[in-house]
């Protein structure tokens, strides 16, 4: 699997599992993606393109990760109303 | 054609938009090419043929400053390991076993927490899959140097006998022995040999983003752009045969 951003990777795979058991409850949410950006700066994990603890990945601002779980989440709407 | 395939086409193409400008794209090319369909979607089945209360090893962590400290983890890596456990216990009740640098359980045990997963020793865990009653996983630390880890992998496996191992950001060893970062940086120092685990279990392997050292085997010096090769090696990563227990 590859994917821009390894997180992502594990975002897209859980979407797919949740389309093939119909359980909205596998889905990375962008809430929950949001809580865990939290935890692992309040636990000193760090953004290592930048070389500080913050909650970007990568680079890549948080509110983009948050906002690519929402498209996840989106894609697979259809599918599991 | 699957009944999910466009949803699958969606979300790989969605995950793959290089934002970071890594040069992912032809990666992702060459390895769709060769699958001949979605990446999610063959992990995401690969994922769902374990047994129901399989077991899982899982591992993340990307010591990514360990010329300054072994305690210094990325942030790319635990939370995507924590969803995938999350799902893994809620769609098959997995016993799930998160393998990592000893100096990254803190943060590692509070992302798993955070993820609604409480982090418990073995036993409570294979009893928790066992009767559904709680999501749970194990922590273990691998060894950081190469003769513990070629011990640790054969030791674990033994032990364990996962159905599937799942890698996610994290590195592999070039042709010499070392671990390269992207910027063609040794950083191996207080890094778990974990990768010498997976050539041991061909049966059921995942493998997110591929590790830096297993491509700049192919592709001397260390580089940071796709290689003709390194796509050919990251395409011929991605079909596994899954294991029939």
């Amino acid at each position: 699997m590859t994917a821009a951003v390894s997180n992502w990777g594990c975002t897209a795979i859980c979407a797919a599992m949740a389309l093939r058991t119909g359980d909205k409850r596998l889905i990375h949410t962008p809430e929950m993606e949001a809580r865990l950006l939290e935890v692992m700066t309040a636990n000193g994990l760090i953004n290592s393109a930048d070389g500080l603890i913050d909650p970007h990945v990568d680079g890549i601002k948080d509110t983009t990760h948050i906002a690519l779980a929402e498209m996840a989440l989106a894609i697979t709407r259809k599918a599991l109303l | 054609m699957s009944d999910f395939a466009k949803y699958d086409d969606r979300l790989d193409r969605l995950v793959n938009l290089d934002l970071g400008n890594r040069g992912i794209e032809p990666l992702y090319e060459a390895s769709r090419a060769l699958a001949g369909r979605a990446l999610c979607g063959a992990a995401a089945d690969m994922l769902l043929t374990i047994p129901k209360g399989g077991t899982a090893i899982v591992t993340t962590g990307s010591v990514s400053r360990a010329w300054l400290s072994p305690e210094l983890g990325e942030n790319d890596g635990p939370s995507g390991a924590a969803a995938l456990i999350r799902a893994l216990w809620l769609a098959r009740r997995a016993s799930c076993i998160l393998v990592i640098e000893e100096t990254l359980m803190p943060p590692m045990a509070a992302t798993l927490q955070a993820c609604g997963v409480a982090v418990t020793d073995l036993e409570a865990t294979r009893k928790a899959s066992a009767d559904g009653t709680m999501a749970c996983a194990t922590l273990i630390p691998y060894p950081v140097t190469d003769a513990e880890g070629q011990t640790a992998a054969r030791d674990m496996l033994a032990q364990f006998e996962p159905d599937v191992m799942v890698s996610t950001e994290r590195v592999g060893r070039n042709e010499n022995g070392f671990y390269y970062n992207m910027r063609g940086r040794d950083y191996g120092m207080g890094r778990a040999r974990i990768d010498m685990a997976f050539p041991r279990w061909p049966w059921a392997t995942v493998a997110m983003k591929l590790a830096w050292g297993w491509l700049q085997r192919l592709s001397k010096p260390p580089c940071h752009t796709p290689h003709p090769v390194i796509a050919r090696a990251a395409a011929e990563l991605v079909p596994c045969p899954v294991r029939i227990s």
